[in-house]
């Protein structure tokens, strides 16, 4: 079956769905005037802060960041977060409950920040023959080990020989080096989508490279992301 | 001759993967859905397939699954 980057979670499949009350009294009061707003409008910025606080602690280890550097990412993110909400209401169909709706906006804007971050603190490459260590990382036991250096090697040339120049730079500094994708994007100007259809491509190429170098697959990669 | 499974984990083969930007669309649906007991892969194939391949919308998809659990049910009180 040939492979496609295809979008399949269109947004019109999921139609409205019944409000549930406390999602109706945000709506409301977002869409309201006056008082009534600006106390619904500061309630969610206090929640939003909230969010972002526990995301960003979560987050923070994989970035060593620490106390005033979180709390302006979550401070940011929390005011940035707010105001894409207030802008994109209109959109939300009630498919959820709309404190979920809303969180997803923290959490976009935590990965962007925190993506802006990466490179203060980390000084990992995007091009860098990172991919000269591939073999160590098919440590597997002593008979198995000339075989897939064997394919490491494989791989090794298809990143140098099939890969755009821009592919290797993005597969190398995600795949290999564990750059995160929004400090990718940040650093190529681009954005999380844009980057990761590259890393599609590239990892598309490379398995077809190896598919025609004699080397498959041991098994379909499961759905489960939790 | 099989790959080993680190070239498994460097190149996940999912035949159907919706992307980023589509996946963050139904993001907070997909969540829903995962806490309210069903599994969401059978309605998105695409965003848990996008999920698992894609590390940064994975860490996205747990951050919001912990966000809708631990703060879901908060109502719009004057703070």
């Amino acid at each position: 079956m040939p492979i496609e980057y295809r979008d399949v979670a269109d947004p019109a499949r999921f139609g409205a769905a019944a409000m549930d009350t406390t999602s109706q009294l945000w709506l409301d009061g977002l869409r309201g005037s006056g008082r009534d707003n600006d106390e619904c409008v500061a309630a969610l910025h206090a929640l939003l802060l909230r969010v972002a606080r526990h995301e960003v602690s979560r987050r923070a280890g994989s970035l060593q960041l620490h106390g005033p550097e979180l709390e302006d990412i979550a401070q940011q993110a929390s005011d940035d977060a707010l105001m894409a909400i207030r802008s994109k209401i209109a959109g939300f169909r009630g498919d959820s409950r709309f404190t979920t709706w809303a969180y997803k906006f923290v959490m976009f804007e935590v990965s962007t920040k925190m993506g802006r971050h990466f490179w203060r603190h980390r000084h990992a490459s995007m091009d860098a023959d990172s991919w000269e260590r591939l073999p160590d990382r098919g440590a597997a036991a002593p008979d198995q080990r000339t075989e897939h250096r064997e394919i490491f090697e494989a791989l090794r040339r298809a990143i140098d020989q099939d890969l755009t120049p821009l592919q290797q730079r993005v597969f190398v500094a995600v795949a290999l080096n564990e750059v995160p994708m929004d400090a990718v994007a940040r650093e190529l100007g681009s954005n999380r989508n844009s980057v990761y259809k590259v890393l599609f491509d590239a990892r598309r190429k490379l398995r077809a490279s190896l598919r025609s170098a004699g080397y498959e697959r041991p098994t379909q990669s499961s759905g489960s992301a939790a | 001759m099989k790959t080993p499974r680190d070239i498994d984990a460097l190149l996940p083969d999912n035949t159907v993967d919706a992307g980023c930007a589509a996946s963050f669309d139904v993001l907070h649906s997909f969540v829903e859905q995962e806490l309210s007991g069903s599994d969401p892969a059978d309605s998105q194939p695409g965003v848990a397939a996008h999920i698992s391949s894609c590390r940064a919308c994975r860490e996205d998809y747990r951050g919001l699954r912990d966000a809708a659990a631990l703060f879901g049910d908060a109502e719009p009180l004057p703070s």
